[in-house]
């Protein structure tokens, strides 16, 4: 069950998706690349995926894009130009490998449960005793808070590691090296 | 190129939005029982109005963290986190089972108690690690 506004936002990821990668200009494509965030946010939203949605526009739209933009100021601007083009052969192959993996996604895509289907596997699994005790076994009724910091509390705990490893490696690749431009 | 966009347009909308976004920010983390969010997108909107008076203001403004403090605020946060789910196996739960907290509460306050204490251990890993990130990139640059 798709709704005429959720098209309308697939098509704008989509077209803000393709911009960001056809552009030479890094930093308009950083931008689109912020756009292709919000309107997946939107997206998100328009499907009933709040929090998700939250993530994506604080992540995906703000904060990324403004470390994205730091790195072009700190190197540069455009692209560097491709080496070489690949052969006919390579490129012939390529373009085969796309249509039939795409078809082959295509295909599997006509076999998941509609949007919100009730019956759907995922929904008969845990998810009734999260809807129907949730929110009196953990004292939040925001359903996704009670699943993601309660229920589920040891899996945040380890992507909460996970960024802060990540934190520590950026500090350690960039904290203590030279720009390759001084090491020349 | 230096990393200082000052001009009195840019310095009165930063003056002027700054408060509402760390209100924002504090509503969003301790809201998160009731409505859309939590501690990550809290951290991350709290992390994105420091790097923004950082932006504007540059290095000399006292609102910027030092990247040490930012990775002790970030470490503090994953350690109030643990320190909750040991804190839980102390007093006879598992790992973090918030349930087991003395707190004179109803079972799920307990625990809504217990969520919201993690969920401030995670704005504050979150806030800290995305400045600290963007201050790992500044300073690349005043190295070069």
């Amino acid at each position: 069950m798709i709704a005429p506004l959720d098209v309308f936002f697939l098509l704008l990821v989509l077209v803000s998706g393709i911009a960001a990668l056809a552009a030479r200009d890094l930093l308009a494509g950083v931008i689109a690349f912020s756009a292709f965030s919000l309107f997946a946010a939107m997206l998100f939203a328009s499907l009933g995926a709040l929090d998700v949605a939250f993530t994506e526009a604080a992540v995906g739209a703000a904060i990324t894009t403004v470390l994205f933009v730091t790195v072009i100021f700190r190197t540069e601007r455009t692209a560097a130009p491709t080496a070489r083009r690949a052969g006919r052969l390579p490129a012939a192959a390529a373009g085969v490998a796309c249509v039939v993996a795409g078809a082959a996604l295509l295909k599997g895509v006509t076999g998941l449960p509609a949007v919100g289907d009730p019956d759907s596997p995922s929904s008969r699994h845990v998810s009734p005793r999260y809807i129907e005790r949730g929110p009196a076994e953990t004292g939040a009724p925001n359903m996704v808070t009670g699943v993601l910091a309660d229920y589920r509390g040891y899996d945040t705990l380890g992507e909460t590691v996970v960024i802060f490893t990540g934190g520590l490696a950026c500090l350690l690749i960039l904290g203590r090296t030279r720009p390759p431009a001084e090491r020349r | 190129m230096k990393f200082r966009f000052g001009s009195p347009v840019l310095d009165t909308a930063v003056r002027l939005l700054t408060p509402f976004i760390l209100l924002f920010a504090a509503y969003v983390v301790a809201h998160g029982h009731y409505s859309p969010g939590g501690g990550f997108q809290g951290g991350v909107i709290l992390a994105a109005a420091l790097i923004l008076v950082n932006l504007v203001h540059g290095r000399d403004v006292r609102w910027g963290l030092r990247p040490s403090t930012s990775l002790s605020i970030a470490a503090a946060g994953l350690a109030l986190y643990v320190g909750i789910g040991f804190l839980a196996i102390a007093f006879g739960g598992t790992f973090l089972d918030y349930g087991a907290l003395p707190l004179g509460l109803p079972p799920p306050q307990v625990r809504a108690v217990g969520t919201f204490g993690i969920e401030v251990g995670v704005g504050m890993a979150v806030m800290g690690v995305m400045v600290l990130l963007f201050d790992a990139l500044m300073a690349w640059e005043q190295s070069r």
